[in-house]
């Protein structure tokens, strides 16, 4: 790869919670939080949106591989950082749920066609980041969960690329049910474009970027932008209430009842409210 | 809050975003687009925000893409796409914004700066408010992707009459078409877009979250599929002979020959 163009002054900037390798054209995002498994906190959150904005607006990026630091590539939203319980303020509950949707769409809208390199846990929001981007590559380590619903919360940001990658009814097996599942199954689901060995995760993906380089950047670019648009034409309008769902469900009795720790064989007890 | 094109100003539930380039009539190039997003970042951050009101320092509220910057066709077709892309962007976060947003406009609002006005949820023009799209006359489209909410505003006849002719519109025939919720005196502007938001502080905040985000989710449905092809559109027609000799003929004064090339 032969790319003689001035780096922007992006190599200059640093962020807490990611930092940016690779060259000009095929940047790689990597989550750094490698202690807590890559938990997404509201910083990572801020952060990842800001550098998936900058790279968007950079006419050198053609490819960004988003991949995570240490053992996993995401272990969900960092629950450290709380906030999402009955006693939750409405605008603050909604506020998160909107800053989601906009990351999932500014990620869908980038010019650069964007890849996921996934090993280790990829839960919840993680699976949110790898559903968003363009393709995704697995390890065979790869565990995918997203665990919403079995803690009594709406997770709408998921849905619509959950469904549109894997069909409507593997979607509700992984949406309903929030159990994890193996590369190999996802492989054959459609979820992952690729499964590979652990140690062959980086440069798998990296091939697969240079691949993309090959192609003609116009209508690659172009055709990526209206395969997205034409999907995701109607998830906007359909989940514009989702903010207000999630909201609803957080503030649920029934919340503290899907975390309260049981003794083995103990039913839950729903409240319905 | 302040960043090189704008301010944040006032304190509690209503909030003042000033575009601040007043020196060329608040014309928008690519730093103001991106202080534009970090504006909506801060605001959307803000906590008991209810109501924002969008102003212009000085002369006029925002006289459009700086000619200065934007004059030039860029080198290549994507850093040609990328402008509408961004300011499509940017006007997306403004119109989507928890609060209610209300455009006070006085003096010029030409094409960006309609665009930006077209964004909010209310639009109190001053008597002195001119409207103009001049996009065309220069030889290029109406991009990032603001038509749809003008048409939305003023419906499609009245939006053709606005783009493809670009004249220039007045407060009066705006109120008519529907473009301004209100037009009063030059010196009444600011009281009435304050009141305004006290009306809307004065409201149940979540239900008027929830209707507001309902009412654009409905009538925007469609603007993201059906305009992702506005930035190839632009690029295509920003980059032809014909959109030369447009902006020749328009900075001289001239009678173009169009080629249809």
């Amino acid at each position: 790869m032969t790319d003689t163009r001035t780096p922007a002054p992006l190599e200059r900037l640093r962020w807490e919670t990611l930092r940016l390798e690779g060259s000009a054209t095929v940047r790689h995002v990597v989550l750094n939080r490698p202690r807590v498994l890559n938990a997404m906190n509201d910083r990572m959150k801020r952060d990842l949106h800001d550098v998936m904005g900058k790279l968007d607006l950079d006419p050198a990026c053609r490819v960004v591989i988003v991949r995570g630091e240490g053992r996993s590539f995401c272990s969900g939203a960092d629950l450290k950082e709380g906030s999402v319980n009955p006693t939750s303020s409405v605008a603050r509950l909604m506020r998160r749920s909107a800053s989601g949707k906009r990351m999932r769409e500014l990620i869908g809208e980038m010019a650069p066609i964007t890849i996921a390199a996934v090993h280790g846990h990829c839960i919840g929001a993680g699976a949110a980041l790898a559903a968003a981007c363009d393709f995704r590559i697995a390890a065979e380590s790869a565990s995918l969960a997203i665990k919403e619903v079995p803690v009594g919360l709406t997770f709408n940001g998921v849905i619509a690329d959950t469904v549109h990658l894997v069909g409507v009814q593997h979607a509700r097996e992984l949406l309903i049910f929030g159990e994890a599942h193996p590369a190999g199954k996802l492989l054959d689901w459609g979820y992952w474009d690729q499964v590979v060995p652990d140690d062959q995760l980086v440069a798998a993906a990296q091939a697969f970027a240079e691949r993309l380089l090959a192609v003609p950047p116009i209508p690659a670019q172009l055709t990526k932008l209206s395969i997205a648009a034409m999907v995701r034409a109607l998830d906007r309008p359909v989940f514009h209430a989702d903010p207000a769902g999630f909201a609803l469900s957080a503030r649920s009795k029934d919340t503290s009842e899907a975390r309260r720790r049981r003794a083995p064989g103990e039913a839950p007890r729903w409240q319905f409210e | 809050m302040e960043w090189e094109t704008m301010k944040l100003e006032g304190e509690g539930p209503v909030r003042h975003l000033v575009l601040n380039r007043p020196q060329v009539r608040n014309a928008i190039n690519q730093q103001f687009l991106l202080d534009l997003i970090d504006a909506c970042e801060a605001i959307d951050a803000l906590d008991g925000c209810r109501a924002v009101i969008l102003r212009g320092a000085g002369a006029a509220f925002c006289s459009g893409a700086d000619l200065k910057e934007h004059g030039e066709v860029p080198r290549t077709v994507s850093a040609t796409m990328l402008r509408p892309r961004v300011a499509a962007r940017a006007l997306e976060l403004l119109a989507n914004l928890a609060p209610i947003t209300i455009a006070a406009v006085h003096g010029y609002a030409i094409g960006g700066g309609c665009s930006v006005a077209s964004s909010c949820d209310f639009r109190i023009g001053a008597e002195s408010a001119q409207v103009s799209i001049r996009e065309i006359r220069l030889g290029f489209i109406l991009s990032w992707r603001s038509l749809p909410a003008l048409v939305h505003l003023v419906g499609p006849q009245h939006a053709k009459q606005m783009v493809l002719f670009g004249e220039m519109h007045g407060a009066k025939e705006l109120l008519d078409w529907g473009f301004f919720d209100r037009v009063v005196p030059d010196g009444e502007l600011l009281g009435a877009a304050q009141a305004l938001a006290e009306r809307v502080v004065a409201s149940p905040p979540i239900p008027v979250q929830l209707t507001k985000a309902s009412i654009n989710a409905l009538v925007r449905a469609l603007d993201p599929a059906v305009f992702h092809g506005d930035p190839a559109a632009y690029a295509l027609s920003r980059r032809t002979e014909d959109a030369r000799t447009a902006r020749d003929a328009f900075f001289a004064g001239t009678t173009p020959e169009w080629k249809n090339e």
